[in-house]
């Protein structure tokens, strides 16, 4: 049995938004939006496909320039009520391939030709009468229609264009093409299930295919920062030096390829999630007055006042580790050290946390060897115990901001760097910190790559946070 | 699966680590659906994509490896084929003057062969049961050191190795050795193959040998030892040995006389009985040793190294045939083979810019004195009359002489109007069309222009009025963007005396 193939011609006035829905529905950041008119000339489509089957087709359109006229045209060569799809039929036959209505014919042939109809308008801006000639020749067409009312810039007129689009369109909704997420655009395809019955199946599985591939993102993304943390948390670098040289001369050379080293792995992981999910030209400059948080260096002092635990958090968590040992030497003689053991432990574990947090940057080691007569120094791999949650801390800031980025945005992401909330590990429940605790003393231990099941414990932590983000 | 293939997947993976995510979905799946991935074996798809990837690249270091461990291999059984047919001859050597010592045969060729097949056997053994095996710990340890210690050794060795290919291969298989936990299984039984390979060459060269001494020289056999063993133990030791043949070869299993007739005592450099008489001659006697060594040498050396051997093939296959092949990058290539694509972006895309590009900077020639204007209200502009007065007013400091509606739901009627009051008047006053900022000009509002600038005079002036209603209830200029698309809106009609101005100045 064939399967009719949906189609939605994206319509509407120039300039109202055509181009950023169609952007954000089909993932693609590389669609023109401009603000000036006219940078869709030709219908463009944007065929959702699984493998090489095409369940669903998007079309972009140029906008109506002169709808009342063509209005009046269809008037007067209208005999019955009954015929008017046949007049719209009548009209591009006449225009089509002539210097007058080219967008319009544009506009009109793949309707036409069986899509069916989003039409757009700016809820931003208030309704004007002359738009009802571009709804009423939409209505000549006969075709399955729904509006989409988006918002370009402040104003909220979404209650004057109501009542006129209930009018035309079967259904209506709300859209803001630069600020829906995930489950607002499959919300969309569940609304478009209901405009022509012929079509219902392909749209399910559109949206059955959709929910997968959210969740196969989902799961690559835990990898990705997985990945990353495990590798900013074992990495190390060792250069031999002659005998007789000062290793402090070597320093600061060594310090910045090691730091480097970590600030790109991190940028590595950004453009994987990035690519995820098809965000393929994203800005990312970095020399901004005012950059963004995560766009701020993984070593700044902002980062590290901003993001990963809170010192209290974090004396918390060295203290319960501290005491877990001790708890088990108080165990091991049976009680008789009066839990000695879990005291001091506590308050050892407590206290590494406070030394070893007070510095972001690694330092190098002393000299860690000699190999065929040079000294061998060493740098990482770092130690802080803050380290690994400012790094997931910001791996999970990134992650979300890309995840929730409509691709009909164009400026670059701003988070706001005031905002004591951005922190995420922070929010965490402490069973989750203490859980994650674990992993990353396990990693500095010995890396994760030695035991598969830690691998496991830490990707579904990983998976239960970006789930629940 | 072969370990070339193992090695080449795994060098593959790695090089797909640092590539782009969508490039390699797409490469992958399409691979994936030629292949039918869905309803192929892990094994058999992962190594078909394989192929189908690396293409011609060659040697790959899954072919480098196969290679060096097929010369291993083959080193290995030269040298035991050597070594086999050496021990033999040295456990043989007789020049006449001593006979061959039984013991020391059984002892060199038997006997530490057993042993290594007791360690094989020990450390086929599950890990519960081998530790409760005394000594086995430390024995395990000092081999994991004398491991280590090669291991450290050949790094060194390859490192100093200067041969590309050769380099390449070590930073692979170094690359590799972090999935130890994954492939345990087969580079144990990669290891025992190659062992046995040798001891099964040595097995091969020491019967060679054997036999050809036997048959090309004359050789004489006794047995002696430190030991108080009498000729009875000695004769139930022999006959325990030749248990495996004891039936199908009686010849072979040694009798007591031959026991008693072939002991051999150094010191007095004769045999234990050499008085007695017997009618077969001495010689020929302890001539018949021979059968039962080779039998010995095939049973307890040869024979167990073939079966060793065989199942050290058939274990390296099953550990191969069994890998779970779920390492998380096995998990994601087989989740890109096998999991649909989607895809969103258009096949091929309209890149082409706007054809008709104008002139946005012409040059204006706008003077005017008058005090009065012909307004146009376009477009359903929400504004009542006295509002428009007031605008112009304050930004023009001009008073209406008509006011006029165009370009709305309605409009062929109104434009026509519009247009014939235009006509009819003989003063040149300056028309203004108020128009709604955040529309854009559209070809009705061009068309409507050029009609009017038929009705005018060349240099009449026609302002397009920009008034930003949304901003309301306080007039508020329009936005950079908004001025500028009209600008260019207007450029197309290429006419000196058209422009746009906000109806609010900027402050």
């Amino acid at each position: 049995m064939n399967i009719e193939i949906p189609k939605f011609a994206v319509i509407g006035r120039v300039n109202k938004g055509k181009s950023s829905i169609v952007a954000t529905l089909a993932e693609d950041d590389s669609v023109i939006i401009d603000p000036l008119p006219g940078t869709t000339r030709i219908c463009q489509e944007f065929p959702f496909r699984i493998d090489s089957k095409t369940l669903m087709i998007l079309i972009d359109t140029p906008g109506f320039q002169d709808a009342p006229r063509m209005l009046a045209w269809l008037r007067d060569n209208e005999d019955s009520v009954t015929n008017r799809r046949e007049v719209v039929a009548k009209f591009l036959r006449t225009f089509q391939g002539t210097d007058e209505f080219i967008d319009e014919c544009r506009l009109l042939e793949p309707i036409l030709n069986g899509a069916g109809i989003l039409y757009v308008v700016d809820g931003a801006k208030p309704f004007r009468k002359n738009y009802e000639a571009e709804m009423e020749i939409l209505r000549w067409t006969g075709q399955p229609r729904m509006a989409l009312i988006n918002k370009i810039g402040e104003g909220d007129h979404s209650d004057e264009w109501r009542p006129a689009l209930d009018q035309y369109f079967s259904v209506v909704r709300s859209f803001n093409a630069h600020f829906v997420n995930f489950w607002d655009r499959v919300k969309l395809l569940e609304a478009f299930r209901e405009l022509h019955e012929p079509w219902r199946e392909s749209i399910n599985s559109s949206i059955t295919f959709l929910k997968d591939e959210w969740q196969r993102r989902q799961q690559e993304a835990v990898t990705i920062i997985a990945n990353l943390l495990l590798d900013q948390l074992t990495y190390e670098q060792s250069i031999a030096i002659e005998t007789n040289a000062d290793p402090q001369k070597y320093k600061n050379k060594f310090e910045t390829e090691f730091h480097d080293y970590l600030r790109k792995r991190e940028q590595k992981a950004r453009k994987s999630i990035e690519h995820l999910y098809h965000h393929l030209k994203i800005e990312t400059e970095e020399d901004e007055l005012v950059r963004p948080i995560f766009e701020e260096d993984l070593f700044a002092q902002s980062t590290w006042s901003l993001l990963g635990l809170t010192p209290k958090q974090l004396i918390a968590l060295g203290a319960i580790a501290g005491a877990t040992v001790g708890g088990i030497l108080d165990a091991s003689v049976g009680g008789a050290s009066f839990f000695t053991g879990t005291i001091l432990g506590g308050a050892l574990g407590g206290a590494s946390v406070f030394y070893f947090s007070t510095n972001r940057f690694a330092s190098i080691e002393n000299i860690i060897g000699v190999i065929q007569g040079k000294k061998l120094i060493r740098i990482g791999p770092h130690k802080n115990p803050n380290f690994p949650w400012i790094v997931l801390d910001r791996a999970l800031l990134h992650y979300k901001n890309i995840r929730d980025l409509a691709h009909s945005r164009r400026e670059k992401l701003k988070l706001s760097t005031k905002n004591e909330n951005q922190r995420v590990v922070a929010s965490l429940d402490s069973s989750t910190r203490k859980a994650l605790n674990q992993v990353f003393s396990a990693i500095r231990k010995k890396g994760i790559k030695e035991s598969v099941d830690l691998k496991n414990k830490f990707d579904e932590l990983l998976y239960q946070i970006i789930h629940d983000l | 699966m072969t370990v070339a293939e193992i090695i080449d997947l795994e060098v593959q993976l790695i090089k797909d680590h640092d590539a782009d995510l969508i490039e390699l979905r797409q490469r992958d799946r399409k691979i994936g659906q030629q292949l039918n991935a869905a309803n192929t074996r892990r094994g058999e798809l992962f190594v078909a994509w394989l192929k189908q990837v690396r293409k011609n690249e060659h040697p790959s270091p899954g072919e480098l490896f196969d290679t060096g461990y097929r010369w291993l291999g083959r080193l290995l059984f030269f040298v035991g084929l050597i070594i086999g047919s050496g021990s033999a001859a040295s456990v043989l050597s007789y020049n006449g003057a001593k006979p061959v010592n039984i013991v020391n045969f059984l002892a060199v060729l038997i006997g530490l062969q057993l042993l290594t097949i007791l360690f094989f056997l020990l450390n086929s053994l599950p890990a519960s049961l081998r530790r409760c095996i005394p000594g086995s710990g430390e024995f395990y340890n000092f081999i994991r050191e004398l491991s280590y210690l090669f291991s450290r050794l050949m790094g060194k060795i390859f490192n100093h190795l200067p041969s590309k290919h050769l380099n390449r291969l070590w930073q692979d298989l170094q690359r590799i050795k972090v999935k130890q936990k994954l492939y345990g299984s087969v580079e144990k039984w990669l290891v025992i193959r190659l062992t046995q390979r040798f001891g099964l060459a040595f097995n091969i060269g020491a019967l060679a040998t054997c036999l050809y001494l036997i048959t090309f020289s004359d050789l004489a056999f006794a047995w002696n030892t430190t030991l108080e063993i009498n000729n009875k133990t000695f004769h139930t030791i022999t006959r325990t040995i030749a248990t495996p043949w004891r039936t199908i070869v009686p010849k072979g299993v040694p009798s007591l006389d031959l026991v008693e007739q072939s002991r051999y005592f150094q010191l007095d450099d004769q045999y234990f009985d050499t008085q007695a008489d017997t009618e077969i001659p001495k010689a020929i006697v302890v001539g018949r040793w021979w059968l039962f060594l080779i039998l010995s040498l095939i049973s307890y050396g040869f024979i167990p190294r073939i079966i060793i051997y065989t199942f050290s093939i058939i274990k390296l296959k099953t550990a191969l045939m069994k890998l779970p092949l779920k390492s998380a990058e096995f998990e994601s290539l087989f989740d890109r083979l096998t999991r649909p694509l989607l895809q969103t972006r258009p096949i091929e895309r309209d890149y082409s810019a706007p054809s008709d590009q104008f002139d946005t900077n012409f040059k204006y020639d706008f003077q005017t004195s008058s005090s009065i204007c012909i307004a146009i209200q376009w477009g359903d502009i929400a504004m009542d009359n006295d509002q428009v007065f007031e605008l112009i007013r304050n930004r023009f400091a001009w008073s209406v002489n008509q006011l006029v509606s165009a370009g709305g739901f309605d409009y062929i009627k109104s434009n026509v109007a519009a247009l014939e009051m235009i006509e009819q008047q003989n003063d040149c006053l300056p028309i203004l069309i108020l128009v709604e900022s955040w529309e854009s000009p559209s070809t009705a509002i061009l068309n409507f222009i050029k009609q009017l600038r038929t009705k005018l005079d060349a240099s009449d002036h026609i302002i397009i009025g920009l008034v930003n209603t949304a901003s309301r209830p306080v007039w508020q200029p329009p936005n950079k963007i908004e001025r500028q698309v009209w600008k260019n809106g207007i450029a197309k009609l290429a006419d000196p005396y058209l422009r746009a101005e906000s109806m609010v100045e900027e402050l």
